[in-house]
């Protein structure tokens, strides 16, 4: 059951985005439309896992002195061939999540797993931590995306690449266009943020 | 004697990653530029056929990119034109598509215009830009970039937004990125006049 608990404990315990408050600068910066939000956290997850993977397989290899280089080289090379390889086979997609793929380098989530977890443990387990985290992010993401969007627009789901309109939900005069601008994304961070630590401090106070 | 064994240990490590990853990358390199270049002239084809439609093949045309680029003065803020295609279809000249880069509000928005031989924009496409999110992306709504006003358009009409006395219908809320836009048609249909007026006085000779 310990992977069920490495898995469940970046969805919720240690969420990245809203508990380890990590990979901050993809989630202010791509939160814009719900899609942006999905697509940006399916690549960082396939990102994560992968390198989760390749490190915890070396864990024993890698001197201590040298890890952090050591990591960020593996990582750095892992991104590089996601996005060659969707270039080359998928450039349709590529071209809709082309732009997040060199953001994932600097998504320090993934630097963060491999030196608390992957480093120290089995694969499985550093594969189910990565998807786990990975799906966490996403969650935690799209969660702001939703909100910025429907605020800032009066929509949500639109992806013109792919072809959906969204659900219009109010006009879209009505949008406070500040939401979908770097402000928004500050501002209902801060207020997701603070949502979230009220509710686990009442939690914690309750189960004390 | 451990210390200096520990330290050899962890350059060779190192420098192994490092040459394991370059190997990889160079090797994931070999096998996927030919195809990435290839999906790239594909995506420019099925982009120009758009603007273009009666045209069946283009061609990068440099002379008449220097030719353009001779006739049209370079003020300051004027859009650039960057690339001149020209369209055919078995043998006879189509019309030009144009790429042309423009300033934005935020960025450089770089357009594809396709002009038919008769000097009638046929279509104009946002290739890329980096508008502010909601305002000025919205430049590539088909409300926006198929309306009428650029539809009909023909060369020696100069295209403005409806502040400023014209017909084409400005993003509301993005009056520069829209404005962008108009310029860069507006230099388009300039350089498609040279281009095609030359073309006739040749043809006299």
């Amino acid at each position: 059951m310990s992977l069920w608990r490495d898995f469940k404990n970046g969805l919720f315990n240690e969420n990245p985005t809203f508990r380890l408050v990590l990979g901050m600068c993809p989630t202010l910066a791509v939160s814009t439309t719900v899609v942006n939000g999905i697509g940006m956290g399916l690549a960082a997850t396939a990102v994560l896992v992968g390198s989760n993977v390749i490190i915890s397989l070396l864990r024993n290899v890698i001197p201590k002195d040298v890890r952090i280089p050591a990591f960020v080289v593996i990582i750095a090379a892992f991104v590089t061939i996601v996005d060659k390889i969707m270039a080359a086979y998928v450039p349709e997609l590529h071209k809709v999540l082309g732009i997040f793929i060199p953001l994932i380098v600097v998504n320090c989530i993934i630097l963060a797993r491999a030196e608390a977890f992957a480093s120290k443990r089995p694969v499985i387990n550093s594969m189910m931590d990565g998807l786990g985290m990975g799906l966490g992010f996403t969650m935690s993401i799209t969660f702001i995306s939703a909100i910025r969007e429907l605020l800032g627009t009066g929509t949500i789901f639109v992806a013109k690449d792919f072809g959906f309109t969204g659900l219009k939900v109010f006009a879209e005069e009505l949008g406070a266009i500040i939401m979908i601008l770097p402000p928004g994304a500050f501002i209902t961070l801060g207020l997701v943020l603070a949502g979230i630590n009220w509710l686990v401090s009442r939690k914690g106070a309750k189960t004390a | 004697m451990r210390d200096l064994k520990q330290m050899i240990i962890t350059v060779v490590v190192l420098v192994v990653i490092c040459s394991v990853a370059a190997g990889t990358l160079a090797w994931v390199n070999g096998l996927t530029a030919p195809r990435i270049e290839e999906a790239k002239a594909r995506a420019l084809q099925a982009a120009l056929g758009e603007c273009l439609v009666s045209a069946t093949d283009f061609v990068e045309d440099q002379g008449a990119l220097a030719r353009v680029k001779a006739e049209l003065d370079g003020a300051k803020n004027a859009p650039a034109i960057d690339k001149v295609y020209r369209g055919t279809a078995q043998g006879q000249d189509q019309g030009y598509v144009f790429t042309v880069n423009t300033s934005g509000y935020a960025s450089v928005i770089t357009l594809m215009v396709g002009i038919n031989a008769d000097g009638q924009m046929e279509k104009v496409k946002v290739l890329s830009q980096a508008e502010t999110p909601g305002l000025g992306t919205k430049i590539k709504d088909e409300q926006f970039i198929d309306q009428s006003a650029f539809r009909s358009v023909r060369t020696g009409v100069n295209l403005a937004v409806t502040k400023d006395g014209g017909q084409v219908q400005a993003i509301a809320g993005a009056t520069v990125s829209s404005r962008a836009v108009v310029r860069a048609i507006n230099q388009a249909l300039t350089a498609a006049n040279v281009l095609l007026t030359k073309q006739g006085e040749g043809g006299l000779e």
